[in-house]
Formats: C-alpha cells, structure tokens, sequence
C-alpha cells in the first residue's frame, strides 16, 4: 500500500505540471486581446505599452514558467509567512489580475467561504439523506419506498440544477416571500437573528445542490446494496440465525460503503464545478461567479489560476479515491503486480 | 429481425419508464422537427402590441417581451437543442469508440491512450468549456458566421470533452472479446487486424456504444443548456431552451410562469432520456438484469 500511494503521489506532480501547461497553451492561443476593452480612444501605442505592462511582450515559455514560480514557489511561501507570523520578503512576484491589480490568490481566499458554506453543506447534506434512501430502497426493493424512492432520484439527476433553482425561486420568493432570491455575503452572523437571517438565505441554494447530490449517490448506494444482498454471505448469516438489523448494518452495509466512498470522494471536485451554476443562479460570489467574471473580462490570470485549482481538486480527490479504496477493501492489492 | 434483438425488444418493452419515454422523446423529436411547418409564426417575428402577452388563443404558450410567440420560439430553440446535443454524441461516442477499440486491441497504444482518457477525465470541464466558448467565440464567429461557427463551437467543445467513459467501457469490452475463440481462430487463420476489428468486435461493442449514446445525449442537453444559462452559448436571438430560460429569468419577478415552458422542456427530455438509457442497459446488457 505504502509504495502504491508513494508512485500515485509522484505521478499526481507531473499531470498536475501537463494540465497547467495545457490550460495556460490554450488561454494563450485563444484570440482574446485584454485591452479589448478599454476606451477606443486610446492610441495604439500606448496600448502596445499597456500589453507590455501586463506581461504579454515576453515569449510564451518565459511567461509560462513565470507563473509556475509564482504560483508553486511564491505563493506556499506567502502562506507560510503568514501562517508562522513572520514579515519575509515583501517584493516577492505575485500573480495579478488583469482586472483589479490585486494577487489573484488574495481574491480566492476572499471568495473561498461563500463557496465552501453553501457547497460543502450542500453535499454533506446530500451525503446524509443519500444514504439511508439507499439502505431501504435497496431492502425494500419495489416496495413504494423503492419505487417513489428512484423516481424521485431520477428526476434529481435529469432535471439540471438551473432549472430546480429557478423553480424554488418562483414558488418560494416570488409567490410565498418565505427566502430571499438574493445571496448577500455582507450578512454577519452576530446572534440568533442574524443567524436565521443567513440560514433563510442559504436554504435554497443548499436544497438545490443537495437534492441534485442526493439523487446520484442515493442510486450508487441502493445499487451497492443490492449487489451485496444477494450474495452468499448473506444467507450464510441468515442460517446461521443472525438478527436481520445485524445482517443489514454490520455485514451488508460494511461492504457496501466501500464503492460508495469513492464515489462520494470523486464527487467532490464535480461539486465545485457544478456550483458555478447555482451561485450565479442565487448570485452567490463564490469562486464560480468570480470564474465567470473573469471569463468575461479576458482576466487570464485568474482564469488560469482558478482552472487549475479546479483541475488540482480533481486530481487529488482521485487520488484520494483510489487510496481509500485500497484502504477500505483489503482483497484489493495494487502492489502484487 | 434476429431472435436475440427481438428478446431485446421484448425485454425493453416490458421497463414501463422507457417506454414511457422513449414515446415521449420520439413526441418531441417529431414536434422540433415538424412542428415549425405546421405552427408557421416566424420565431423573430417581433408582435410588440402582442409583448408579454399571457396565453391566449394566437399564442398558446403566451409572448415573450418583444411579442415574438413562445411556441415557435420553443419548437425553433428544442430544435437547435436537440441538433447539437445529436452532433455532440456523435463525435464523443465516434472518439470514445476508435480510444477504446485502439488501446483495448492494440497493446502498445494501450498505456499513451489510457493516459490521455485518465488527463481529460482530470480536467475540469465545466470551467474548461466555459474558457474555451468565451476565448474562440468571436474567432468562429467570423470564420463561419454567428449561428453556424457558434454550433460548430458547442458541439465540437462538448464532444471532445466527453468521449472519456465511452472509451473506458468499450475498452473493457474490447479486452474481454479479443480472447474469445472465434476471434483467435479469425487471427489463426490470418485475418488481418482491421477486419476482425470490423466483422468481429465492433458488433460485440455496439451494446455498450448503444447505452452510453443515450446517457451522452442526455448529458449534452444539459451542458449545452448550462452554457446558454450562463450567457455564453447561443446568441441572443437564436434560441434554444437553454437561452430561453436564461432570458426569462429576468422577467422572473413580473412573469414567473415564463421559465416554466423552457425549463419543463428540457427537464422531460432529459428525463426520458434517462429512462431510455436504463431500459437499453436492462434490454441489452443481461447481467444488469435483475
């Protein structure tokens, strides 16, 4: 096990090196001028001098490599200033955002709480209601629990999160006024009133995602089951006159959770990307909204910084999954090989 | 008809959800493809004494700000909808299925190949599309006009980002069908390479290509809507459903019923395409059979 995740570990460093290059090739190439925006009175010249001043006149490999450092050197040493409490090197080179000239980390760090409470709520959530969904749809299987239980799960995962966000909004702000449409991340939680000022407003977004998160695990976990309820072991502790509660939650539920870990752990990553869609529904400015507007203003720093984040989750809660796995199934042996 | 497609038509017939759906789904394909001839308003055609009309006898489904008629412009956008979540699945199952027939029977473009499906399935590729529509929109937009390079764009984008689990299945198919008997003896014999990939596994793998092209079309729909929401798919006034729910989200306040229509559309398409999928699964794959 100890060498298996030693090689998965190394080999997590150069993918995660090959995706930044080839999301910074791709910005790179795209036909997208920063200055496309500003005044056209501008004179070209002075224009040329803004490019320069951002950093595009130097060669592709220079600005590339420049970002490497910045993000992979700098910035963990910034953090770690800051975290140990001591004032370092102040003119350290930062990655900057075309639009506000601030550290793009800086922005994120910003943006990363609002995301973080509604999207990680959502799925430990989604998690909760999930799994005993799947537990009794799986031993009652076709009874209405089961049946109800799986059309509501398929309609969960059909039916895209822009359209049930949409719908809560019409049915619960604009008809019955109970929530707010309108996210508002100045809200300070200070007693017992602003808390249930700051749960109304999370309500919705958090119903949306956790139902959307509920509907596809709950399907995973009421298919694990029944895989392992028609197994032999199964009615090996039947005969041998186990207590049913016993059976379902110590035999069959052990050996179900095993795959549905996994899947709860490489689910993490989709969640983040599926939450840009939610947060500019309830108009959260989490890192989703902060993706879109830099997408919009040609702000290719933080559109760089904030895929590869994206990117870097992705990678790492797969190696996550696979180790867990390896962990929790000890007949899988990734070294005998 | 051979008896083993007819023992799965049979066993299709009898999951009463896709059924259900594929008779849905089949309504509105014929309605998007139809439907403009015989509800002959033009989609632009801009009404304004009709603007934010509810519904009423000359528009059933009610007008939009500008007066142009909702039916049409449903039945106009569920046919771009649908055209481009059909091109996407094409080109993401055609790649899925030459990745996994190529590292599934070859064994030296197996390790490259699988790597390259492991790095595209590690990208994000929400972000990703969204990178990529919003940097070459304009480039394609001039190369080949406004609706055309915009559909080349969403298609080609969603397709080449989604080819990964097809490629992945086939693969394992291909590698459980390449020891069987009668592909050894069809290589005993001196068949070369590329005839027994065409006369004998690719009719062993149509299953599995034929299951994930109804999830894949299921998922384009959604993406290709998602974009749209976002604001960075079609142009403003070419519609598709996912543009029309976008653009009445902002009348949401003064005429909540709008999003209805849009959002309903899609939903229920996807939905019976979910269905269908997990009737094929059931159908063509017995040992999902429970």
């Amino acid at each position: 096990m100890g060498t298996y995740t030693l090689r998965r570990l190394l080999f997590a460093v150069p993918t995660l090196l090959f995706i930044s290059l080839v999301i910074f090739l791709l910005l790179d190439l795209a036909p997208s001028d920063p200055t496309a925006n500003l005044p056209l009175t501008i004179p070209p010249e002075v224009r040329q001098k803004i490019r320069e001043s951002l950093g595009l006149g130097q060669p592709i490999h220079v600005r590339y490599l420049l970002w490497c450092k910045q993000f992979f050197i700098n910035e963990p040493l910034n953090v770690l200033e800051a975290l140990l409490g001591v004032s370092g090197d102040s003119e350290r080179l930062r990655v900057l955002s075309w639009q506000t000239r601030s550290p793009v980390v800086d922005l994120i760090v910003e943006r990363l709480p609002q995301t973080l409470w509604v999207v990680g709520l959502s799925y430990v959530i989604g998690v909760l209601i999930a799994i005993p969904i799947g537990i009794i749809s799986a031993y009652r299987q076709y009874s209405w629990f089961d049946q109800i239980g799986t059309f509501v799960s398929t309609v969960g995962f059909s039916v895209p999160t822009f359209f049930t966000g949409v719908l809560l909004i019409v049915v619960f702000s604009v008809g019955l006024g109970w929530f707010p449409s309108i996210y508002d991340t100045t809200h300070r939680v200070t007693d017992w009133s602003s808390f249930l000022v700051q749960a109304r407003q999370m309500a919705m977004p958090v119903f949306v995602l956790a139902l959307y998160n509920a509907a596809q695990i709950a399907r995973f976990m009421r298919a694990s089951m029944l895989e392992n309820l028609g197994q032999d072991y199964v009615r090996t502790a039947r005969g041998k006159g186990f207590h049913e509660r016993r059976i379902l939650f110590v035999h069959v539920l052990r050996n179900s959770m095993i795959p549905v870990v996994t899947i709860i752990a490489l689910g993490v990553p989709q969640v983040f990307g599926g939450a840009i869609i939610t947060e500019q529904i309830f108009k959260v400015n989490g890192l989703g909204q902060l993706l879109i507007v830099a997408i919009q203003g040609g702000d290719l720093p933080t559109v760089q910084t904030l895929t590869f984040i994206f990117a870097g989750l992705i990678v790492v809660f797969n190696l996550a999954a696979d180790i867990l796995y390896g962990v929790l199934d000890p007949t899988i042996r990734y070294d005998q090989r | 008809m051979t008896s083993a497609r007819r023992g799965a038509w049979a066993q299709f017939r009898t999951h009463r959800g896709a059924v259900i759906g594929a008779g849905i789904l089949l309504a509105a394909a014929l309605a998007v493809v139809f439907g403009p001839h015989l509800w002959s308003i033009d989609p632009h055609f801009i009404d304004i004494r009709a603007r934010n009309q509810g519904i009423s006898f000359a528009h059933p489904l009610g007008a939009d700000r500008l007066g142009r008629d909702t039916l049409a412009r449903m039945l106009a956008g569920g046919r771009v909808s649908l055209a481009v979540a059909g091109a996407a699945m094409g080109l993401a199952l055609s790649l899925g299925a030459v990745v996994g027939v190529a590292s599934g029977y070859f064994r030296r473009l197996d390790g490259p190949l699988m790597r390259l499906t492991d790095l595209f399935l590690a990208l994000p590729l929400l972000p990703l599309l969204l990178v990529i529509i919003a940097l070459f929109h304009d480039a394609l937009r001039a190369a080949f006009g406004p609706e055309t390079g915009i559909f080349i764009l969403i298609a080609s984008v969603i397709g080449l980002t989604s080819w990964m689990k097809t490629a992945r299945i086939v693969r394992g198919e291909v590698l459980a069908l390449k020891e069987r008997e009668y592909v050894l003896a069809s290589g005993a014999v001196g068949a070369p390479a590329g005839r027994i990939i065409f006369r004998h596994i690719l009719p062993g793998v149509v299953s599995p290509i034929m299951i994930s092209a109804a999830l894949g079309v299921g998922d384009a729909i959604i993406t290709e809507s998602a974009l749209s929401f976002l604001g960075l798919g079609f142009p403003p006034d070419f519609p598709t459903w996912g543009r029309l729910l976008y653009d009445s989200t902002d009348y949401l306040q003064q005429y909540p019923g709008r999003v209805l229509w849009p959002g309903l559309a899609i939903s229920l398409t996807v939905l019976s395409i979910n269905y269908v999928g997990d009737g094929l699964r059931d159908a063509l794959d017995p040992r999902a059979r429970g």
